[in-house]
């Protein structure tokens, strides 16, 4: 059988949004309190204090 | 009324929403590009599409992008989060509490105005209000209101007592905070008022609790375990697991805030767990605590070197680094250990601990190996 030609057609996606990056992409963060918990530490803001 | 905001945070860009717990990081360019178009009153490319996919129940409002959109300034101090005890007063008198003394008093409207917006120059984008019971502060809706319009994503702590007043209620729906944290202090209204120390109690939080979730809060519940309720434990996080609120417990009770041992008899004995290895922490560089008089410390348990924010202003916070490496420095009653070069608990907490006398076993991680 012959190869048949097949027209591909680019479409531009704006409206999908890269998920991991540097600093010219974006990243979606489910819980912020990962990004929070970094700056903590680890007494009061630990497992064994409440305050 | 903004729905987003846009702030740095330590190395990030964060697109945050109030209310909400997932966020985007969106990098420097694309910040900067932000606070531009602010400006112009453009709308660049990407925002609503990253927008609808994060926050896909939320309905931008008509009119200028400045309308819903609050571009934080980069702070040159680098400040991420911090937290506010608005006054020390309690309604309730709970034998564990770590602040002792609790008084009535704090600071008048005008120097709280000075505070907050210090905590925003220095780059403050998560605040806890917390207390003492920060509902019962005559000033906590006109904090909370501010903090919000600097742009904080603003977590409360409280015993929820006063959740169900309708002006509380009214103010945290419309202006919606990161979190509330409420405590447990029982399951059934004789053990809750037998650790509160008050009549009525149990039903209030009850109240609390339920409008919180009838208004949507983002809610955690923290229970508290001490030898008066400790029969309940189960019966405490099963509230929690039956409302589907996520939760932590608390075994371990510290010394008060001034180095007394009260607050220790209160701990239930064969509840305490082994504490958290203290790794290390940014305390005084990415973060710091503001008591009721607007001193700030590096955080809520190292409070020997406090700093006026309302006399000195952000620039103030530049000092916080050389008292946290201060405070930090094996002294006192760990001077000399052998083992200091390998100690895995927060040296503030251990002073405390000394200060209150409580045996070495219940604060010193060395134990297991022998000690100095």
């Amino acid at each position: 059988m012959p190869p048949v030609p097949v027209e591909i057609q680019l479409r531009a996606r704006a409206e999908e949004v890269p998920q991991h990056a540097g600093d010219e992409e974006i990243e979606f963060v489910p819980d912020l309190d990962a990004y929070v918990e970094h700056s903590m530490c680890s007494c009061s803001a630990g497992d064994d204090n409440p305050y | 009324m903004h729905e987003l905001i846009a702030s740095r945070f330590i190395d990030e860009f964060l697109l945050v929403s109030p209310g909400c717990r997932n966020g985007v990081n969106i990098g420097r360019r694309r910040y900067e590009e932000l606070a531009a178009c602010v400006a112009k009153d453009q709308r660049p490319a990407w925002l609503l599409p990253a927008v609808a996919r994060a926050w896909p129940d939320l309905s931008l409002p008509p009119g200028p992008v400045g309308g819903w959109l609050l571009v934080r300034p980069v702070s040159r101090y680098g400040f991420a989060r911090a937290s506010y005890e608005l006054n020390l007063g309690c309604n309730y008198d709970c034998p564990m509490c770590y602040l002792g003394v609790k008084q009535f008093n704090g600071l008048d409207w005008a120097d709280r105005v000075t505070l907050l917006r210090a905590m925003a120059e220095a780059g403050v984008l998560f605040l806890q209000l917390t207390g003492g019971e920060p509902l019962i502060d005559k000033l906590f809706p006109d904090v909370y209101g501010l903090a919000f319009e600097l742009g904080m994503m603003i977590s409360v702590s409280t015993n929820g007592s006063r959740l169900s007043s309708p002006r509380i209620l009214t103010l945290l729906s419309q202006r919606r905070p990161y979190r509330v944290t409420m405590s447990v202090y029982g399951a059934t209204a004789p053990v809750y008022e037998a650790v509160t120390g008050r009549r009525g109690s149990f039903g209030a939080f009850s109240r609390g609790l339920a409008a919180a979730r009838e208004a949507g809060l983002n809610l955690q519940l923290n229970v508290i375990v001490v030898k008066d309720n400790a029969h309940e434990v189960d019966a405490m996080t099963a509230i929690a697991e039956r409302l589907g609120v996520p939760h932590t417990v608390y075994t371990n009770i510290s010394p008060t805030i001034y180095g007394g041992p009260e607050s220790l008899r209160s701990q239930s004995a064969p509840h305490l767990r082994q504490r958290k290895v203290f790794t290390g922490c940014n305390a005084g560089r990415t973060f710091f605590h503001a008591d009721p008089h607007g001193r700030v410390s590096i955080c809520k348990v190292g409070r020997d070197e406090q700093i006026s924010l309302v006399d000195e202003g952000a620039p103030g916070l530049a000092r916080l680094g050389a008292i946290a490496d201060s405070l930090l420095l094996r002294t006192g009653g760990c001077a000399g250990c052998q083992l200091s070069g390998a100690c895995t608990v927060c040296r503030p907490l251990a002073k405390r601990y000394q200060q209150a006398r409580a045996p070495l076993h219940t604060y010193c991680q060395h134990g297991q190996q022998g000690r100095r």
